[in-house]
């Protein structure tokens, strides 16, 4: 049976999201409504640039006192905060006053005098009904995952709506769900211009990383929006990280982590179900150090 | 285990979403009727916007339709183009009667681009990988990943439509 393709695209979370249902039309054009809907809703809580956010809430108010978030912001902030702990403090969503500094987020996102801290099961509590409390001044950013989890919860208002099978595409944090395998194409770190297909997925997540489109100066350096906190730096835009797992979120969070500790990112990889490629010089390999080997 | 890639040009891909029928079908409720609203803007017109809006006004004409549901007003319907560094993008927007957005949808996105990168042996690393598929780059595109295009430029027309919409249809 060949099912009828229904593609829409909306400029959402400061990129173009787009939206592939395959099903009767009716079905399709509901279901793709709705997988926009949980996407502006994730946006809604958790940007840092609105200040009406859950996330700004926090920013402003949770070293002061405790501040209730929506679950789904409780459930991004949990993983993050296990992911910080097992990548050895690799991912740290406390670097918010970090990307403001370098202009990745607009001036006055970070409350004042809150210097970078890592967002780290000792410095963000939060409990069972979602109550969050900063034991200090924090700027958190879900910059690196929250795009991630959009995916997931739109996949899972299209796979609520009963379509056949359906593809989210976040500006390249991407997941499917029901098609033969889908080739995933990835941008030359080098030259975005130009594409090479990576692999085919059939079902899952895939996300990458990379400096292209989201570049700034940093000491006259060109650099990511990738911080590693570990070096305390942004790190070079010379290279891209491909990440496919079973969740969009859990792939958006690793590719930071593979993007800061290389080939030592693998055996949380493994525990994630996920995989990493890396793309530097020319060159695609499956560990960092073939990457950097061959840029030698 | 790598492998050095080579490259083959090919200038442009695209992808269409929506017609401008479907488009205003996503944008307003079911029964919603569409007349045209032709509109040409002078130049004081054209000033005024850009100087609300902080952007240019290139289009003299602008695709505008007026919205009617039960012989009431509905809003307006606009399809307008941006042009970015290597992107063209036509989306529409929909306007309520107050004046705030109802909905933004992509009607057409196209792309110029450097070639898809051939030879890339490496995915023999990976079981199960077939290669033998051709690779139709206007079919598959839609799954590039690490894609993040900036939608400035849609913020930005939208910020003129919106001016127009204040300026000139209010």
């Amino acid at each position: 049976v060949k099912l009828r393709e229904f593609r829409r695209a909306r400029p959402l979370l400061g990129t173009l999201v787009e939206v592939c249902a395959w099903g009767k039309h009716d079905a399709c054009f509901a279901a793709t409504d709705a997988a926009f809907s949980a996407i502006a809703r994730v946006h809604a809580l958790m940007s840092a640039h609105d200040a009406g956010s859950d996330i700004s809430r926090l920013n402003r108010s949770a070293h002061e006192r405790r501040v209730r978030v929506h679950p789904w912001v409780g459930e991004v902030l949990r993983f993050a905060l296990q992911l910080n702990e097992e990548s050895g403090g690799a991912f740290d969503c406390g670097i918010g006053s970090r990307l403001e500094d370098a202009g990745f987020l607009p001036a006055g996102t970070a409350p004042g005098g809150s210097a970078a801290a890592a967002a780290r099961a000792d410095t963000v509590r939060i409990d069972a009904l979602n109550f969050v409390r900063f034991t200090r001044l924090l700027c958190v950013d879900l910059g690196g995952i929250a795009k991630g989890y959009a995916v997931d919860r739109a996949v899972e208002a299209l796979q609520r709506s009963g379509v056949a099978a359906g593809l989210v595409n976040a500006g390249g944090d991407l997941r499917v769900f029901g098609l033969a395998r889908l080739p995933i194409v990835a941008r030359d770190p080098s030259s975005p211009g130009r594409f090479a297909r990576l692999f085919r997925l059939r079902t899952g997540a895939v996300a990458t990383s990379a400096g292209y489109y989201s570049s700034a100066r940093v000491d006259g350096k060109c650099v990511t929006s990738i911080f590693d906190p570990l070096r305390q730096r942004f790190l070079e835009p010379d290279f891209s990280v491909t990440v496919t797992a079973p969740s969009c979120m859990v792939a958006d969070a690793l590719t930071k982590v593979a993007a800061i500790l290389g080939t030592a990112a693998m055996p949380l990889l493994q525990r994630y179900g996920a995989h990493a490629l890396w793309w530097r010089r020319g060159r695609i390999c499956t560990t960092w150090e073939a990457a950097c080997a061959a840029a030698a | 285990m790598t492998v050095p890639v080579i490259v083959a040009a090919t200038p442009a891909w695209g992808v269409q979403y929506l017609t401008v029928e479907r488009a205003q079908g996503a944008l307003f409720p079911a029964g919603t009727r569409f007349v045209p609203h032709p509109l040409e803007l002078d130049a004081g017109q054209q000033k005024a916007i850009e100087q609300a809006s902080g952007q240019r006004v290139r289009i003299a004409r602008p695709r505008v339709w007026k919205a009617t549901r039960n012989d009431q007003p509905g809003g307006w319907f606009f399809v307008d183009e941006v042009i970015g560094k290597h992107e063209f993008i036509t989306y529409a927007v929909a306007v309520g009667t107050e004046g705030v957005i109802l909905g933004i949808e992509i009607m057409d996105y196209r792309e110029t681009y450097g070639g898809e990168i051939r030879g890339a042996d490496w995915r023999k690393q990976f079981a199960g990988k077939r290669r033998s598929d051709p690779f139709k780059l206007e079919v598959d595109i839609r799954n590039i990943t690490g894609a993040t295009l900036s939608c400035r430029n849609v913020t930005n027309g939208v910020k003129r439509l919106l001016a127009m919409h204040a300026l000139v249809l209010q």
